[in-house]
């Protein structure tokens, strides 16, 4: 302990202090039982330095004789020597504990700082303070009432008491008040078991009420296919108003009336019409605002829940998914601050109704090219398929991966059509010409990065739809720090003002050659931002687009510097990044998207035609002659024209590999069984490359995951961590030659990759919630 | 001879002659109304009293009263059943009770019936009607319950299969939906 104390006190000396010293030479040691010197808790500290003793007196015994604090304790405070975080403290006494806590936090966040949970409705971190369900109060020493803590900020010394008689009391007169409107159907409202307001006024209501008054009626509001209204249960705390004003960007709710005759709703009957608006759902701390598809379905102490990962998008949230008896029965967002923080999208959360509908459950084989698909067998199904690798020559072998495809069966897919020479393995990506590029095809900033930018282009983008999340990260930079956005691409709200540019080639090219008078924006910026869209790759002049953007990212120099990347692809489908890093390759362009076209060159029609839940086939381009297999989870436009079908399994019933839009690989986890005699893909695939005759080198997870990590090492980690490209080989590889031309295609404007947000993939298109949200919101 | 004092009085207890109060009690009934009206006594109450008619509503019901019990067992109700009657509880049910007496019958209130009938009756409310369901035939049974001839209604599958082929998507059963019972249960 001595010498940890000289060690502090060397450490921390400065001009002006003087370190700990021993005069005595044979001193036995240091009698202080101050345990505070090694805690690792530190109490608060007087703010002055108090004067330092030069040396150390001993008394008779030869022990040191210290004052009541240590010298070092009163003069230096180490954590604020150690940890610059802890400069910015101050002193408050909660509950009779001196405690530090951040400077600037109100009440209610200095009390969650020291673990202290104060009551609360209205509060959100998230959201602004509103202070209106008073639920928060507590005591400060000579303040004449109690006050609320959320909307207090926490001042040096102050005492606060967060369970003294008069904060009780004050509780249980609000909780008395909140529910003396609040109806008594807890018994049939779908909040129950996870109601704030019951469990609130369980700990701290009283047991009986004292009004005799009828309760108030509130009609219910209609907020379209997702969310349900019980207007009668809300006890006006206006998260929902302020989370969709503040964080959604759609002004279409608030509040009317006052007092008793306040109501939530939309102002005229309008449906909420949010990518986003589900997350209200999550917000409301009562019954109020309640999931409509999941709505008496099930009970919370019913579900087992299991955390996964989304992959309806190229987003990646974090999800929880709640099943009951191998049912998924709701998605709820899981906290994760560097990508969802803990919001979802609407059809991350609602789409799961389409994991129960239009399912693959057995193989099929088509036994005539007339006869429609019939049940098979496991081993009929596979031995055929093996029997036509083996028959196909490799040139004639062509696979596709969808936009659901984990990287496990992709490299299972790769790997087995590599065994068979076949080279043309093709993924569902527009990324075009900039396909080798990891800086080009991911979001090279990551999605937390998005908002340290301080000017924004995007092209070919409708960021509200493609992103919804990123976008709405993107909109609380421009509302707090009036980030400049400009757009090349569609004209659409995206919540936020921003510039549009306009939606031609001609636009993209000025900025590519510097003409333009938003190049001074971006040139003057300090951490700008470029966000492609896919859609500027699925046009037929995509390489002349993609030389215009290189010429764009090469001009700015501060887009690309050591600790930031400004230029980066909005992917809009889980597999896209994935597929890439494992060297798919991607689809040239729309009118590619047929088969046989690798980069527009068509070499031989195939003969086999290998479906890995690629749903978007050009079937006039398909060789009459072609056999085609469909390995899935859905039965789509792919089964229809497979002559076997394979059943795979869903994001939900496997553990499977997936990297976002940013190349941050994430795995899902596996909620329920996949149905009837579904199966794991990559298993699939390994179990044909079996009968084959050509075994891969793994038979089990772990042998795959090796062989991942062989292949692409930023995939297989499992650290959930983003591998960031160099600045020098991002720059390198971006570089264009001046003596490229193209043809550019000025007529067609730039368009958004996605028409429809509800609908982009299979288990999407399967949902009938989707489609009722196709039906009220899509135009 | 020793002078015998007197014998001490013999003490009888209700150890000693346990039905002695019982015995006391049916003999009373019996004075009051008979053997059948003294055994149905039996039947209806597991201990016999006796106390003080109060009164008697529509339902032919009888309220009594004995004061010298204890709060709360100190007012009763004998139902009006047959003289001669087999199955006795099809015969009473404690919603046989009309509103008026109620609370006197509960100690809400020291006014028997006719008083409250007097004070607080509306000449709108509707007449009182005991529970319909003391016969055993009107008890509800769900489908699939063995008195119910109604069998349960299929679930459904928990996923929905995609079928190559229209026609037989169209024969499946539709998908299960746990928000509304009305096909599991068959209600119409």
């Amino acid at each position: 302990m001595l010498a940890a104390l000289q060690a502090r006190a060397a450490a921390t000396a400065r001009p002006g202090r003087v370190s700990l010293q021993l005069l005595h030479k044979g001193a036995r040691g240091v009698r202080s039982s101050d345990a505070r010197a090694s805690s690792a808790v530190q109490p608060a500290q007087p703010s002055q330095p108090a004067a330092v003793s030069a040396v150390v007196q001993l008394d008779e015994a030869g022990f040191a004789v210290l004052p009541k604090e240590l010298p070092s304790m009163r003069g230096v405070d180490f954590k604020q020597e150690l940890d610059p975080r802890y400069a910015e403290t101050i002193e408050v006494i909660i509950d009779g504990h001196p405690v530090q806590v951040q400077k600037g936090s109100s009440l209610i966040q200095a009390c969650e700082q020291v673990g202290i949970q104060v009551p609360r409705f209205c509060y959100h971190e998230r959201l602004s303070v509103a202070g209106n369900c008073r639920m928060c109060l507590v005591e400060i020493e000579k303040a004449p009432k109690p006050v609320a803590a959320c909307a207090m900020p926490a001042a040096p010394g102050m005492k606060v008491f967060t369970n003294s008689p008069i904060v009780k009391k004050a509780r249980e007169g609000v909780m008395e008040f909140l529910l003396a409107n609040h109806p008594l159907d807890c018994p049939i409202c779908d909040q129950g078991g996870e109601c704030d307001l019951q469990d609130q006024s369980l700990f701290f209501g009283s047991d009986r009420g004292r009004t005799t008054e009828s309760r108030r009626g509130v009609e219910d509001k209609n907020l379209g296919p997702l969310v349900k209204t019980v207007m009668t249960r809300c006890i006006h705390c206006t998260r929902c108003v302020r989370f969709a004003t503040e964080v959604a960007g759609v002004d279409e709710l608030g509040t009317v009336g006052r007092g008793n005759a306040m109501e939530i709703g939309t102002y005229v009957e309008r449906m909420l019409d949010s990518e986003i608006s589900g997350n209200i759902v999550d917000l409301c701390p009562v019954g109020a605002l309640t999931s409509k598809p999941y709505a008496f379905t099930a009970r919370p102490w019913e579900l087992r829940s299991v955390e996964s990962i989304d992959v309806l998008d190229g987003y990646g949230s974090n999800i929880r998914v709640d099943t009951r008896g191998g049912e998924v029965m709701r998605i709820l967002p899981r906290l994760n601050e560097d990508i969802n923080e803990e919001w979802i999208s609407d059809k991350t959360r609602f789409a799961y109704d389409g994991l129960k509908r239009q399912r693959l459950d057995t193989p099929l084989i088509r036994p005539d090219p007339e006869m429609p698909l019939q049940p098979a067998t496991w081993k009929d199904a596979l031995t055929l398929v093996a029997q036509k690798f083996k028959a196909t020559p490799g040139a004639r072998i062509g696979a596709f991966a969808g936009p659901l495809a984990d990287v496990e069966s992709m490299l299972a897919l790769k790997d087995l059509c590599n065994a068979f020479d076949s080279e043309a393995i093709h993924c569902d990506v527009p990324a075009g010409p900039l396909a080798d590029c990891r800086a080009a095809y991911t979001l090279g900033s990551t999605i937390a990065g998005v908002e340290e930018a301080d000017a924004v282009l995007l092209l070919s983008t409708d960021l509200k739809r493609e992103a919804p999340l990123l976008n709405a990260r993107l909109r609380r930079r421009v509302y707090h720090d009036g980030v400049r956005v400009a757009s090349v691409g569609p004209r659409v709200p995206l919540t936020y003002e921003y510039e549009h540019l306009g939606d031609s080639v001609s636009q993209l090219l000025e900025l590519a050659n510097g003409t333009h008078p938003f190049c001074k924006v971006l040139a003057g910026a300090q951490r700008p931002l470029v966000l492609v869209g896919t859609g500027a790759y699925e046009r037929t002049d995509a390489r002349g687009v993609a030389w215009a953007v290189q010429k764009l990212v090469t001009s700015v120099p501060a887009l690309i510097q050591d600790g930031w990347l400004g230029f980066g692809t909005v992917q809009p489908t889980a597999a896209a990044v994935g597929a890439l890093d494992l060297g798919l390759t991607p689809l040239a362009s729309s009118a590619a998207a047929g088969v046989g076209a690798s980069d527009g060159a068509i070499a031989e029609p195939l003969g086999l035609v290998y479906l890995l839940g690629y749903d978007s086939i050009d079937l006039d381009r398909l060789s009459p002659d072609a056999f085609v297999v469909y390995q899935g989870h859905h039965g789509d436009v792919g089964a229809e024209t497979a002559d076997v079908v394979l059943p795979g399994s869903a994001y939900t019933e496997k553990v499977g590999t997936y990297a976002n839009m940013e190349g941050r690989a994430q795995r899902t986890a596996r909620a329920v069984s996949p149905p009837g005699e579904a199966r794991d893909d990559w298993k699939i695939l390994r179990a044909i490359s079996e009968l084959a005759g050509k075994p891969l080198p793994y038979a089990g997870v772990d042998g795959i995951r090796e062989r991942l990590a062989a292949v692409a090492p930023q995939l297989a980690d499992g650290t959930e961590s983003i591998h960031a490209v160099s600045p020098d080989i991002a720059k390198a590889m971006l570089a264009v030659r001046a003596s490229d031309k193209f043809d550019f295609d000025t007529k067609t404007p730039f368009a958004s990759c996605i028409d429809n947000f509800y609908m982009t993939d299979a288990i999407s298109r399967a949902s009938t919630t989707m489609a009722s949200c196709t039906k009220a919101f899509a135009k | 001879m020793p002078r015998l004092l007197p014998t001490h009085p013999k003490a009888y207890t209700s150890i000693q002659y346990p039905f002695a109060d019982q015995l006391k009690k049916f003999a009373q009934e019996l004075r009051i109304g008979g053997l059948f009206h003294a055994v149905n006594r039996l039947r209806q109450m597991n201990h016999l009293r006796v106390g003080r008619l109060v009164g008697e509503d529509t339902n032919g019901n009888k309220y009594y009263e004995n004061t010298n019990v204890a709060y709360g067992r100190s007012r009763w109700v004998e139902p009006k059943v047959p003289l001669v009657a087999f199955e006795m509880d099809k015969y009473y049910d404690s919603s046989q009770v009309t509103p008026e007496w109620h609370g006197w019958l509960h100690y809400m209130s020291d006014k028997p019936g006719p008083i409250v009938k007097a004070e607080f009756g509306q000449t709108w409310t509707v007449p009182h009607k005991q529970n319909p369901s003391i016969d055993r035939s009107m008890h509800y049974t769900p489908p699939g319950h063995w008195k119910n001839t109604l069998t349960r209604g299929r679930i459904g599958p928990k996923y929905e299969a995609w079928a190559p082929d229209a026609a037989d998507a169209a024969a499946r059963l539709p998908l299960r939906n746990y928000s509304d019972n009305t096909h599991t249960l068959r209600i119409e």
